[in-house]
Parts: structure tokens; C-alpha cells; sequence
């Protein structure tokens, strides 16, 4: 079976918890095959936690779910020794880190601090507790969801915190036939039980490993050094896209050429992917009355693909 | 709550250093306390700029008012001139400041800058004036740049930047339009300056008047010769003529007030002109001597606007030039200027003070029966000077009442207007009508322009005698005592008596080559400027319109401004379009964009930033005849600029592939185009029933 029909699969099989999305789907399961970090970010009750769900149990990763809260504290997440009588002896009780996909909820309901403790886990691939490092085992995905900043009790994520993450999307409301079916479906938890795994670990990495091969040409790459330079030039732009962020871009666009089924990126492919890698990533500068959507539609628009 | 206005912090800083640069040059020339006012206003405004400092009250204001028109009022007496309505201009653009609050203020007192730069043209009209206010300029824009810039905008080289950039923009605008614009002669005339002292010898002569003006080394004026300039024993520059000895001092007597045009003047003398030739052209330009004469060799005639001629051959203005003054003039060698003199006039050119210089009435009577014929007498007489001890002195020793004896018999050492005195004393004193003559004698040749400069050390008095028949004759006595006065400079010949006092230090004959070359090529960019653009009138630019459009009529000129301003705008269009296009299109977008060229004749725009499998489906969308054909353009687009790896080349039959499935496309498209036109005629063609 091609990659392309495996993930065909996948998506269908999401699709039947999360109705009519499936663009953000796809956008999520690329995100994954990145091998990236994955924001959520939308209104309560949007189907956030369901989508973080539903990736987790169609790839049948062994996932842990934290809410966050004011009072969360790192240790929560991390895991913490406590003294055994019985052996005399410290002992680690790993906390919920230490899982393959971590369901980060409503993470922007935290403390700096508590988020902070998430940094080295994303970045690394490991936690220091108690001045011990321990490594976690890959996979390791984060999956985070959140608020708008502009809802209250919320603490902003640092631009440092928002770069960890390859991607952020926003769900938005179904569509009026999709929101009829779901007041017509059964309930949810169950369903979201009965999905079928589509893909293990091993196919993630072939996956991942056949993604690396796409072929990204000069004039693709000419196209990308466009947009990277408009981010850093144009005066809507607070600051540009960073190195880093253009290899993100990169990296989710051969992803998601390989989801078409294309051996080669072209431009779409950037495209595609661009809300959701850049979108967090770029900012507006004071004097420019948009939000960083704003600024995705005008990168995309201004820049030209033939040049 | 209401919006407080605040003037931005750097169109503050902006001002401040506009308006310093703006005052900067009439600081010189006002009263120092105008310009203590303006620095305490500056100051002022810096503290209110700080956060310190208060507004003035509305008493405190009117009573500054009032004690500078008051102070003004005491400086000059009047307060309708010149100097102190500037004074009261400035006095009130530096109070100005301390007033300034919203916004329209701002603009007052930059459109104020504008104007008070510009008065500074009332004063000086030189090269690096012009310049100078042309920075001014850029800093008053870069003022009102940064007062419409928001806050963000930290840098102030920002503003000035920008301002730069706009007035470099508008010089070659500014060059056309003053070489196109019409002259229009001013509506009024604005009073000179007043404080100027004049310059050049004066309306009479005196011992010790012309070796004054030996010490200063300015600018008299600028001769420019049509053909080759005459050799230096001819450059006599004829300015003023004196008849009239008071025993002391030479002035024009009752000769003076006869001023007319040429012709009034040919009759007036009864010259035959026809027999005038061997004419040298010329135009002088005086720099501006607060005098009416003018200088030129004898016979001269000038056709120049409000040149007068004087009965005594000499030319005059009706004002005296307050500012550079050009005029053309044709001076004839072979004249014969008053062949006869009536009584009356002898009378006058042979009058003599009684009661002064007897021992020279007595010598000249003497010498007069020795040498017979009068032109033996004046030979006579130079060789007197010639031979026995007369001494060429810058500083000559001071004279008493007898001053012609006492030079003649005593001291013997003298300048130039002791010898033409003396000499005119002689010849009237042996019944010989002479008369004095001031003016300039030599110049300086500047090879870069090929130019004469005539200095104020160059003022020279000479003798003028009369024969009968042959009229008035130059005789120049220095001549005969120093004959190198004429043939060279009087630097040259004075070097050691000028070198001591060094008044002259640029002048000193030991002057290093390298600064009389700056000094000459310096002199000769100023006289350009003097000639190209000070002196551009309307006789001027009908010449040069003329001569770059061979006729000079409304529809040429307005031809040359737009061809001339069409190709300033073009060439910073190209400018702008390079930094556009920085590299070609690739060959095989070229023959992909020819194909959207095709769709977009049928109305299918394809935006910069589209894809080609989205514009293909787009296409395909609208129109299902082409879906296969665009598809397949998009294909084997993307095959060849995508699917390869970086530094690879797509093969070469897909290019011969896609550049046919393009032509397939346009003439489809093509088809499609004519099918939509036939339609919309038959749409238009259908009856209405």
C-alpha cells in the first residue's frame, strides 16, 4: 500500500469523530510525520481535545492527559521522588511526560513557569528532575491545545515557548451539514474508543524517513527564499521568519507533498502549510492594523511564485 | 477626553537644527543682541524639549513684542528697510519658538524657515550661498518631514534622510524650469543693504585716495572680450573724469550732471561715427561699488538697460549698483573726441585755483616758452618725470597747502594721482586744456574662462590732454616715472612695500603656483555663476532658447520641458524598475506565462502568488473546453521547475513538450476569445421581442 492511501486511511478514520475538517486533520497528521509539536488553538468546545484524542488512538500511541491549571505545578508534569520506608531509598514516580503523546490541555491556562517545564522536554527529548536527566523514549509528541490569548485567566506562551511548536491550527466552527450529523451522532466517547489504528510507530518513521527524500528544486527553493526575505523586509512584519522557522517551513511542506503523493514539493505545498507553520511565528509591527492571519495573506499573496 | 497635540519629539530636534542653520548667516550682519535673542529662544525651546521650563503668558509675550520693535526702532531709527525689517523677521521667527504649541504653529514657523532662508539671496547671490541655502532648505523639509511622521520613527537622520532625497529630486525640475520659466522683472525694487560702504574711488580725488584703494585686494570687475583681449598698455578703464581743481582735491566741477543716450550724446558733441571702427566688444560686470559709474576703454558705448552716457565720454547707471551689474560695451580705438572747445569749455579745462602752487605756475610758464609747441611741452614734462629723481611710491610723504610744489620741487616721491595731478596742473598752468582721469589701468587674465579681473588695486588716475584738432589725447605720467606699472601688475612692481604691510597676502608676487591656479579657477566658477545664473534675464534666456531650439515659440518650449522633465522622470523610473527587476525570468516561465497571458484574455487573472495546479484547476473551472490542456501545461510546468533536485536540470524533451502544449493552449484559448466575442454580438444582435 502507498503512503498516500495509508494516510488517506488515517484521515478518514479521524474524520469520523471530527466531522467536515479535514484539512486540519491533515495539517495535524503532518505536523506528527514531522515529527513536530502541535498547537490546537480555538474557542472552548471546538473539538480541540477530541482531534488530540482521536491522533493518539488511531496511531494507538500510549498517550497521557494533563489539564492545565493556575495552580499546576512542574513537578505535576515531570514526576517527583518520594522517600520508601519499606527500601529506605528515594524513589521516582515519573510523571505524565514520560508517555509518547502528551495531551496538553488548555496550556495557556498555566503559569509561565509550569510551561516552561515542558520547554526541555520539547526541545531535547528529555527532562532533568532532581538534577537527574532522564531521556524520553521517541515518539514523543506534544500536543497542546489552548484559548485565544485574548479570552481571560490566560498567560500568553513566550515566542520562545510558541517556536517549539512546528505547528499551530485553529479548527473553527463545522459546517452547517457536518454540525447537522453531529447532532444526529452517538455519543462521542465511545466512538472515539471504537477508532481503528491505522499507522503504529514504525510507519510513522517510514513515513518520516520517505518525507526526507522529497525532491525540493531551485526553483522551489527560490520561492521559499522570497517569502523568508518579505517576512524580514516588509515594514507589516515586527521580525521575520527565522532560520529555523524556514526549515520548519521546509520540512512540513516535503511532508505534505508526500500526503499528495507528489515526489517533489511545489509551491502549493508551501503554501499549504504555511498558515500553520509561520502563522505563530511572525507578529505585526505596531503601526499594522492586522493579526498575524493578516500577515499570512499578504506574504502569500504578495510574493510571487514565478519571478 | 480631548487628544492634547504634541509635536514630535524629532520634528523638534529637526527644527532646532534648521533653524540655527537658517539664522546662522544673518547672525553676522544683525546686532548682537538679535542674535542673543534668538540663541535664548533656542535655548528656551531646548529646556521646554527637556520637560523644563514653562510657557510664555500671553503678557510676557506682547511685552517681548513690543520691547523688540522698541529696540529695533532705536538700532535703526526707521524701521522700512532693508536691514531692520529683517532684524524684526528674525527677531519674531526666534520668538516664535517659545510660543509654539499645535501643530499649525509648527507649520508657521517652518514655512517662516523657508522665507527667512531666502532673505538671505537679499544679501549675497554667491555660488556657495546658493548652496548653502539649499541645505538649509533640505533641513527646514527634513523639520517638516519628521513633523508628519509618527513615533515610531526613532532615527531623526530618517527625516533629514528623506528630505535629502526629495530635494535632490527636485533639482533637475528646478533647472528646467528656471532655464524655461519666463524672467519676470521684479514687481518692486527692494532697498539695498545699507550698511555697505563703497567701494572704487569716489565722486573726487585727493592725495592718497587711489594708493588707499592699492591696499585692498577685491573685486572691481570682470571684463570678458568677444574676440582676443588688447594688449596692457590699452586697457585703460575710463570710470570718472575731473576738470575741476580746488587746490587740493579734483572733482568733476560743473561737467558733471550732463547724462544721455547715445545718440543724444553723438549730437551733443558733433561726432562723425561713420568713421569710428576697429570696434572691441565686450561685457563687464561690476561687482556691486554702491557708486553710479561705470568702467570701460575709451570710446565706449553701451546699449545695455539703464546705461547712460556721460557728456565727458563716460558711462553711468541711473542708481548706484547695489548688487553685481552686467553691461555689454563697444569700445572704439581711432576716436577723436572734442576736435574743437568753445570758450566756455576751455574756460573750464584750463581753470586753476588762485593762490596755490605758484613756483609750478612759474616753472610751467618757463618750461612752456623753452619747448615751443605744446606736444614738445609735454615731452618736456615726462621726461622731467623720467629723468630726475621721481620716486613710484605706494606710501608717498604727506603734503602741505602747496601740495604740486611741495611734490614737485620738494618730496618727489608719489602714486599715480600725484602725478596725474601735478602733470594736469603743468599743461592748464601753460594754457594746455588737461584734465584728470580715475579709473582702473591692467587686470588680471584668467586663462580657465579667458577673462580679465580688474581689483580695486588696479584703480588708476591718468591725464587726459587736449590738442586742436586731434581733441583729447591719454597721457599717463606714471607711465613715464614707472613704465612697468602698465606693462605688469602693481603687485609685482610695489612687491617689497605691500609684502611689508601684507594687506595682500594672496596677491604677493611670490604666490605659489598652486594657489593662483585655485584662486584663478575658483574666480572663474564664481564669474560662470555670475553670468549663467545671476545674470540670467530675459534677453539671456531668449538667446539660449534659441540657440537649443533654433526658434523660440510656445510650442517648442513647452516640447523641451516635457521631453526634459519626461526624461528626469525616466530616468528615476529606470532607476526604481532596477531594483524591481533584478534578475530575468526563466525560460520556461516565459513560455508558462504565455500561456496565462491567453487565459487572461478571457478574463482568468492569474494573482502573483498562485500556483500552477491552482490556477490550472481555476481555469479548468471556468472553462472545461481547456481543463485538459491546462492540466497538462500544469504538469509538465511543475515536472520541470519542481521535480528535480536542487542544482538539477529537468529533461530537455518535457521543455519541447510544454512549449507546444502552450501553443495548443493559446490558440484554444484564442478560439475561445472569438467564440465569446461572436455571442456577446449575437446577444446583442437578438431582436427584442
Amino acid at each position: 500500500m502507498s503512503t498516500e492511501s495509508d494516510i488517506n486511511l488515517v484521515v478518514e478514520e479521524i474524520g469520523k469523530v471530527l466531522l467536515g475538517k479535514e484539512r486540519q486533520i491533515r495539517l495535524a497528521l503532518c505536523c506528527l510525520f514531522c515529527k513536530g509539536h502541535l498547537l490546537i488553538e480555538d474557542l472552548p468546545g471546538m473539538g480541540k481535545t477530541t482531534l488530540s484524542h482521536a491522533l493518539a488512538q488511531v496511531l494507538r500511541l500510549s498517550h497521557k492527559r494533563v489539564q492545565f491549571t493556575s495552580d499546576l505545578l512542574p513537578a505535576d508534569i515531570l514526576g517527583y521522588s518520594i522517600y520508601d520506608k519499606n527500601t529506605a531509598q528515594f524513589q521516582f514516580h515519573p510523571g505524565p511526560v514520560f508517555t509518547e503523546v502528551l495531551l496538553a490541555d488548555e496550556i495557556n491556562r498555566t503559569t509561565p513557569k509550569t510551561q516552561s517545564a515542558l520547554l526541555e522536554a520539547m526541545a531535547e527529548g528529555q527532562v532533568t528532575v532532581e538534577g537527574e536527566t532522564r531521556v524520553l523514549k521517541p515518539p514523543f509528541f506534544v500536543i497542546a491545545t489552548q484559548n485565544p490569548v485574548t479570552q481571560s485567566g490566560t498567560y500568553p506562551l513566550p515566542e520562545s515557548q510558541l517556536d517549539r511548536f512546528l505547528m499551530r491550527i485553529e479548527l473553527g466552527y463545522p459546517d452547517p451539514s457536518a454540525e447537522r450529523k453531529l447532532y444526529l451522532g452517538v455519543d462521542s466517547k465511545a466512538q472515539l474508543a471504537a477508532l481503528e489504528q491505522r499507522l503504529n510507530a514504525a510507519d510513522l518513521e517510514r513515513i518520516s524517513d520517505a518525507a526526507a527524500k522529497i525532491k525540493t528544486s531551485d526553483a522551489l527553493l527560490d520561492y521559499l527564499q522570497r517569502l523568508v526575505e518579505y517576512s524580514r523586509s516588509a515594514e507589516e512584519f515586527a521580525y521575520g521568519l527565522s532560520p529555523r522557522g524556514a526549515l520548519a517551513l521546509l520540512r512540513a511542506a516535503r511532508t505534505w507533498a508526500l500526503m499528495e503523493g507528489r515526489s517533489h514539493v511545489v509551491p502549493e505545498d508551501v503554501q499549504a502549510v504555511l498558515p500553520a507553520v509561520c502563522g505563530h511565528r511572525f507578529r505585526a509591527a505596531a503601526h499594522f492594523q492586522g493579526d498575524s492571519a493578516a500577515l499570512v495573506h499578504q506574504l502569500l499573496n504578495q510574493v510571487a511564485v514565478i519571478a | 477626553m480631548a487628544v492634547v497635540f504634541q509635536i514630535p519629539r524629532n520634528c523638534l530636534a529637526a527644527l532646532l537644527v534648521a533653524q540655527l542653520a537658517v539664522l546662522a548667516p544673518h547672525l553676522f550682519r544683525l546686532p548682537l543682541w538679535v542674535s542673543a535673542v534668538a540663541i535664548v529662544c533656542a535655548l528656551w525651546r531646548l529646556l521646554l524639549y527637556m520637560g523644563r521650563g514653562f510657557y510664555p503668558s500671553g503678557v510676557l509675550k506682547t511685552l517681548l513684542v513690543i520691547i523688540s520693535i522698541v529696540a529695533i526702532l532705536s538700532e535703526y531709527g526707521n524701521l522700512f528697510s532693508l536691514e531692520p525689517i529683517i532684524a524684526l523677521l528674525i527677531t519674531t521667527f526666534a520668538l516664535k519658538l517659545i510660543e509654539m504649541k499645535s501643530r499649525r504653529d509648527v507649520l508657521v514657523v517652518i514655512y517662516l524657515a523657508y522665507f527667512v532662508a531666502a532673505t538671505h539671496f537679499l544679501f549675497e547671490q554667491g555660488i556657495i550661498d546658493a548652496l548653502y541655502i539649499l541645505l538649509t532648505a533640505a533641513l527646514v523639509t527634513g523639520a517638516l518631514v519628521a513633523l508628519h511622521e509618527t513615533e515610531e520613527r526613532p532615527a531623526l537622520s530618517h527625516a533629514f534622510g528623506a528630505s535629502t532625497k526629495l530635494i535632490a529630486q527636485a533639482i533637475p525640475l528646478t533647472v528646467i524650469m528656471f532655464i524655461v520659466f519666463p524672467r519676470i522683472d521684479p514687481l518692486w525694487s527692494v532697498p539695498g543693504a545699507e550698511s555697505r560702504a563703497k567701494t572704487g574711488p569716489s565722486d573726487s580725488m585727493s592725495p592718497g585716495d587711489i594708493s588707499n584703494l592699492a591696499g585692498s585686494s577685491d573685486l572691481a570687475f570682470r571684463v570678458s572680450f568677444d574676440g582676443s583681449i588688447p594688449p596692457a598698455d590699452q586697457l585703460y578703464w575710463r570710470g570718472l573724469v575731473f576738470s575741476h581743481f580746488d587746490g587740493r582735491r579734483w572733482s568733476a566741477g560743473s561737467n558733471k550732471s550732463a547724462e544721455m543716450s547715445w545718440t543724444q550724446y553723438v549730437r551733443s558733441v558733433s561726432m562723425d561715427t561713420s568713421k569710428l571702427s576697429d570696434a572691441s566688444s565686450y561685457t563687464v560686470t561690476m561687482e556691486a561699488s554702491r557708486q553710479p559709474w561705470l568702467y570701460a576703454m575709451p570710446l565706449a558705448r553701451s546699449d545695455t538697460k539703464s546705461v547712460l552716457q556721460a557728456g565727458n565720454a563716460t558711462l553711468r547707471t541711473i542708481y548706484p549698483l547695489d548688487q553685481r551689474f552686467q553691461y555689454r560695451v563697444n569700445s572704439w580705438q581711432n576716436y577723436v573726441l572734442e576736435p574743437e572747445l568753445d570758450g566756455y569749455r576751455r574756460g573750464i579745462e584750463l581753470q586753476l585755483p588762485d593762490g596755490f602752487n605758484p613756483d609750478t605756475l612759474d616753472f610751467a610758464r618757463q618750461k612752456r616758452r623753452e619747448a615751443g609747441s605744446a606736444a614738445a611741452y609735454v615731452q618736456s614734462i615726462l621726461r622731467m618725470f623720467n629723468r630726475e629723481q621721481f620716486a613710484y611710491t605706494i606710501r608717498p610723504p604727506k603734503l602741505g597747502r602747496h601740495s604740486v610744489d611741495e611734490f614737485l620741487f620738494s618730496t618727489r616721491s608719489g602714486f599715480c594721482e600725484h602725478y596725474a595731478s601735478s602733470f594736469v596742473v603743468l599743461m592748464r598752468a601753460a594754457g594746455i586744456p588737461a584734465r584728470v582721469v580715475v579709473g582702473y589701468q591692467g587686470g588680471e587674465l584668467n586663462p580657465f574662462e579667458n577673462y580679465l579681473l580688474v581689483h580695486e588695486f588696479d584703480a588708476h588716475a591718468w591725464a587726459e590732454v587736449w590738442f586742436q584738432g586731434r581733441g583729447w589725447q591719454r597721457v599717463d605720467p606714471t607711465a613715464a616715472v614707472a613704465p612697468e606699472r602698465v606693462e605688469s601688475s602693481i603687485n609685482e612692481l610695489l612687491a617689497e612695500e605691500i609684502g611689508e604691510n601684507s594687506a595682500l597676502p594672496f596677491f604677493n608676487f611670490r604666490e605659489l603656483p598652486m594657489l593662483r591656479w585655485a584662486r584663478l579657477r575658483w574666480d572663474s566658477v564664481n564669474y560662470s555663476w555670475t553670468k549663467w545664473v545671476l545674470n540670467y534675464d530675459t534677453e539671456l534666456q531668449m538667446q539660449v532658447l534659441e540657440e537649443w531650439l533654433g526658434q523660440v515659440n510656445g510650442w517648442r518650449i513647452a516640447l523641451f520641458v516635457l521631453l526634459s522633465g519626461g526624461a528626469v522622470m525616466l530616468l528615476v523610473a529606470l532607476s526604481l524598475l532596477r531594483q524591481k527587476v533584478k534578475h530575468k525570468l526563466h525560460v520556461i516561465d516565459k513560455c508558462y506565462l504565455k500561456h496565462v497571458r491567453a487565459a487572461g484574455r478571457l478574463g482568468l487573472k492569474r494573482s502573483d502568488g498562485e500556483g500552477a495546479d491552482t490556477f490550472a484547476t481555476r481555469v479548468a473551472a471556468e472553462y472545461p473546453e481547456l481543463a485538459d490542456s491546462a492540466k497538462r501545461i500544469a504538469h509538465l510546468y511543475n515536472s520541470i521547475r519542481y521535480n528535480t533536485h536542487s542544482g538539477q536540470q529537468a529533461p530537455t524533451d518535457l521543455q519541447r513538450k510544454l512549449r507546444n502544449e502552450v501553443r495548443q493552449f493559446v490558440r484554444a484559448a484564442g478560439m475561445q476569445t472569438r467564440k465569446a466575442t461572436v455571442n456577446e454580438a449575437d446577444h446583442f444582435a437578438a431582436p427584442a421581442s
